[in-house]
């Protein structure tokens, strides 16, 4: 029978702000989030895809970019399967994310969705600075591309949230 | 970010507090949808909606506007951040909701990710919400063909009190 130590609960939740951080590092495009969430010379590999693996600064990098493309976008990630080496200080972690992002068309009103589900294999360890990913691996289940058209009010109410700063917003009113 | 267990436990009952409200809604169950809230606890949905509404506001519109077309919805809940200070919160949630309603030729399913963004306050040793702003990051709506045995089910789910249920096992 699986026993989850009180040490190994920790582990958990501090490699799971990790998960937190990097999905919405991109998805809020707050990217000192994105900071930490990977150790300097890690590696970002996309098997089956046509692209190359990256250091962490550079797939940080084309995440930004991409960024640039889109109006809004969600890495929704769950299902998350912890498995520690026996020291306790490293662990593998698979998640499943299922993801959307919109882009802008050249018809105003008319947007792109890419939408698709896919996995992050990680490699994990513990640094001096706490919980690190040394390597991840993306995985596509599926992707879709179509176009649908957005009302205005709608799109306007998206960009908007798109570009909040959330934990920025003034007060709690309570 | 080194972890303490006071952390988790105030990120288990902020997220508990926000799984009332997802289940509230999902579930039509509004007492569990309003033991999410503090009594003063204001919604604000950008683009739908012009000004905030108290929760019960929101609530009576939910129940009014919606469910005389309404087959289900699930609001699955995933990425929270928090950053909690105090007595005071906030958390940033993603969530994907996904919403069937009668429709001519079918259902009409609604696809909708965003963010709920929520302040929370402690009052006697309770988190609860005070503001929910509800932002949507995408929606996609289309008519689908419904089976009625599929549709059947679907109804017959929405009158069915699962926490009872499991609390009778």
């Amino acid at each position: 029978m699986l026993q989850i130590t009180d040490a190994e609960l920790l582990a958990r939740a501090e490699i799971s702000d990790l998960l937190v951080r990097y999905g919405q590092a991109q998805d809020q495009d707050e990217w000192s989030l994105y900071e930490g969430v990977f150790t300097p010379d890690a590696t970002i590999h996309f098997p089956g895809m046509p692209m190359e693996s990256l250091g962490a600064a550079e797939f940080g990098q084309f995440l930004q970019d991409f960024n640039r493309t889109r109006i809004s976008g969600q890495h929704l990630i769950g299902n998350t399967l912890y498995r520690f080496a026996a020291d306790g200080e490293s662990a593998h972690v698979v998640s499943e994310v299922t993801y959307i992002t919109l882009h802008p068309t050249d018809t105003p009103g008319r947007v792109r969705r890419i939408r698709g589900n896919g996995l992050y294999s990680d490699r994990a360890v513990r640094t001096a600075q706490g919980w690190r990913i040394a390597r991840r691996d993306i995985a596509q289940k599926n992707v879709e591309i179509d176009e649908g058209d957005y009302d205005p009010v709608l799109l306007a109410a998206i960009e908007s949230a798109a570009t909040t700063r959330w934990f920025a917003r003034p007060g709690n009113p309570g | 970010m080194r972890l303490t267990w006071q952390t988790l436990r105030d990120r288990a009952e902020l997220l508990d507090c926000l799984t009332r409200y997802a289940q509230g809604v999902d579930q039509r169950s509004w007492p569990l949808y309003d033991s999410a809230f503090h009594e003063s606890a204001q919604v604000e949905v950008p683009g739908y909606m012009d000004a905030a509404l108290s929760f019960v506001a929101f609530r009576e519109m939910l129940a009014s506007t919606f469910d005389a077309l309404r087959l289900s919805g699930q609001h699955l809940l995933g990425n929270m951040r928090a950053e909690i200070d105090g007595d005071s919160a906030r958390t940033v949630t993603e969530f994907l909701a996904t919403t069937l309603e009668q429709a001519e030729g079918g259902s009409l399913r609604e696809v909708t990710p965003g963010l709920y963004i929520d302040d929370f306050r402690r009052i006697d040793g309770e988190w609860r919400i005070v503001r929910h702003a509800i932002v949507r990051k995408a929606a996609d709506g289309a008519v689908i063909p419904f089976a009625s045995p599929i549709a059947d089910a679907v109804r017959a789910t929405l009158a069915t009190d699962w926490l009872a249920v499991a609390a009778s096992h």
